[in-house]
């Protein structure tokens, strides 16, 4: 564990988060800023498009996560960002200074590289003292801070060893006091915790986020892991083929999707086929399980054309008392899994279409439903969300 | 059970195989035993039964101006050979790791030919260039005719450890404020340091006991090994073998350095 001193309060970013969501990069600079990405485009040799005219504005104290599937030009980003890779297009701002072709050691941010890039021929003092070394601070200087760092990932005892003395998760402190101990503007991190197993993985996650409280930098992190993201960010970049697919706080990338891709890739959802009848001043009448629905249309949602129903397998309720809520859907269990506080129930519905149900265990009365059983559905209408068109 | 046999068999099988080992060890070094004990026997003859013992030969050895020359002019070419070696195969490894030219898979080729290359013929090839460049004879055209076979050899050794290393680490001291010449001396260099030294020190001792390149390219001046072989004419002295003696000596004392200069590395 970090030894975490009592500190102040978490910095400014979690306070503030609900602001953060409306930041897009505009033409001028501000510096509460600290990270300006303006139109930027990265192309592979000519025809494989990285990182498509991507607009992003990190926040000073933020905790941002670069978040999607292998190859969607989150690593790219973070890589452009440290100065590893220049752009083909497009500006990158740090505190308000176009740093766009300025090398990595003339850049004021510092990374936690995926394979911890600890140099193997120097002590673990000398490689956090390297960083400060460069910049010619005096010796007594540098002693000091490197000694506070490993104080502060726990690693004070451990100052004369070699990395490959090392386990996993004390090599990822030494790469982390490393990067922390020049006071970067910006600290990346490169899928900081993907070599680390299970158990340790879910301690640093908290490790990490008290860290960034404390310290009240500005993080950057890259990570294929939704978990992972909802758990440590101020802010999650769901990013899709270069692009962002949506941007916000965890909470409003999990209860208000924009699309299918988003829903289904940040936790489970069930995505229902349904038919549009109408659609009115914002509003739209859709077609489930034999009633009709009104539920907010989202753009681009045309009466008579299909739409994808999206909701999670938590938010459906079993219907015990017999009461008619505002929807309904009933469904054939066809498999039920055990996790211990819940059971996870894979359903067919009526029109054959899978439906997961998560129900909790938490009173004992609710039975595990059998198989084969036909089990009425309710849910809330708040609950549901629509997408336009039928491409998950 | 079979657990008596199984130990006999064992047993017969560590002393096989102890002998085996007493075998090669004895196939390596037994003449070199021979060259040491009879620096020190008492008579110019190399017959047995020895004689007693004497210093008689080093003393001669260290009176013996032009073997000492010999010795000078060997550390003197070994020495600037592996120099050149180094200021011109190093540069030629990184060019091969790192960049991206046209010809790059026919220089990796080619680099390795002077290696394979029997040393006559290129001995008798860079004479005829000397020759035609009007450049005369000297220990400086053999430090040449060396380094252009010993390239090869660093070049290949660094080559090798440099597509080992981990680029992230320049990434990291990079990111860490490193300027380049800062990245390559304080992280590339230290930690390809084992190619460098080893491939150093193998130059080193290729050159220093070379016959056939020096043989067409040197001028007046003799090295060690040519000095060795033209007094063989008049058979083998016991002086010789105390030179042998000497060379077995700092051989060991190089062993000793290298392992102490590399020991860090091989902990990982």
């Amino acid at each position: 564990m970090l030894p975490l001193r009592e500190g102040r309060e978490p910095a400014t970013a979690l306070s503030n988060s609900s602001l953060l969501s409306s930041y897009q990069a505009p033409g001028h600079t501000d510096m509460s800023k600290i990270v300006e990405i303006d139109g930027v485009s990265k192309i592979y040799g000519g025809s494989v498009v990285a990182v498509d005219d991507l607009t992003l504005a990190i926040k000073e104290g933020e905790f941002v996560t670069l978040l999607g599937p292998s190859g969607c030009g989150k690593t790219t980003l973070l890589r452009m960002l440290a100065g590893f890779e220049s752009p083909d297009r497009g500006i990158i701002r740090l505190a308000g200074e176009d740093v766009t072709s300025r090398p990595p050691y003339r850049r004021d941010v510092n990374m936690v590289f995926q394979d911890y890039a600890l140099f193997p021929h120097l002590s673990v003092a000398k490689n956090v003292a390297f960083g400060l070394e460069r910049q010619r601070l005096d010796r007594t200087e540098i002693g000091r801070r490197v000694a506070d760092a490993l104080s502060l990932v726990g690693l004070a005892d451990k100052a004369e060893r070699r990395p490959h003395e090392l386990s996993g998760g004390q090599r990822q402190r030494v790469a982390l006091a490393r990067a922390i101990v020049r006071r970067p503007k910006v600290l990346l991190l490169d899928e900081p915790l993907s070599a680390l197993d299970a158990n340790l993985r879910e301690a640093m996650q908290v490790e990490l986020k008290h860290l960034h409280e404390k310290l009240g930098l500005t993080f950057v992190m890259v990570t294929h892991d939704q978990t992972e993201a909802l758990v440590m960010s101020d802010r999650i970049v769901l990013m899709k083929d270069g692009r962002i697919a949506q941007m916000g706080e965890p909470a409003e990338l999990y209860n208000r999707p924009a699309s299918p891709y988003v829903a289904s890739f940040i936790g489970t959802t069930n995505l229902l086929p349904v038919e549009v009848r109408s659609v009115a001043d914002g509003r739209a009448v859709v077609a489930l399980g034999g009633r009709n629905l009104e539920l907010p249309a989202p753009a681009g949602l045309v009466a008579g054309h299909a739409a994808l129903l999206g909701i999670r397998p938590e938010k459906l309720r079993l219907e015990t008392d017999g009461t008619v809520g505002a929807c309904q859907i009933s469904v054939a269990v066809e498999e039920g899994l055990f996790h211990g506080n819940a059971v996870r129930l894979r359903c067919l519905g009526e029109d054959g279409s899978v439906l997961l149900v998560d129900l909790q265990l938490s009173q004992s009365s609710i039975a595990v439903p059998a198989r084969g059983s036909r089990l009425q559905l309710s849910c809330d209408p708040t609950d549901l969300y629509l997408f336009a068109g039928d491409d998950r | 059970m079979s657990f008596a046999r199984t130990s006999a068999l064992d047993r017969i099988g560590t002393g096989t195989f102890t002998l085996v080992i007493l075998c090669v060890l004895s196939f390596l070094y037994v003449p070199i035993v021979i060259l040491v004990v009879f620096s020190f026997n008492d008579s110019s003859s190399l017959t047995w039964p020895l004689g007693g013992f004497t210093w008689g030969w080093y003393e001669k050895l260290f009176s013996n101006r032009d073997l000492l020359r010999a010795i000078g002019n060997s550390f003197y070419v070994a020495t600037f050979a592996t120099i050149l070696t180094l200021l011109v195969g190093v540069p030629a490894a990184f060019a091969l790791d790192r960049l991206d030219f046209v010809g790059k898979r026919v220089f990796r080729r080619l680099v390795l030919l002077p290696l394979v290359l029997p040393g006559i013929i290129t001995g008798i090839s860079m004479l005829n260039l000397f020759k035609l460049m009007g450049i005369g004879l000297s220990l400086e055209t053999v430090v040449l005719g060396h380094a252009t076979a010993l390239i090869s050899i660093v070049v290949t050794q660094v080559y090798a450890r440099l597509q080992r290393l981990n680029r992230r680490l320049e990434e990291a001291a990079a990111d860490l404020g490193a300027k380049p010449w800062e990245t390559m001396f304080l992280v590339v260099l230290p930690n390809i340091k084992s190619a460098l030294i080893g491939s150093a020190l193998l130059s080193f001792t290729l050159s220093f006991d070379e016959i056939p390149v020096t043989f067409f390219l040197t001028g007046r001046d003799n090295t060690l090994p040519m000095y060795i072989w033209s007094t063989m004419r008049r058979g083998i002295t016991p002086e010789i073998n105390a030179v042998g003696t000497l060379i077995v000596l700092a051989s060991l004392l190089l062993i000793v350095v290298s392992v102490i200069l590399l020991r860090d590395e091989q902990e990982r």
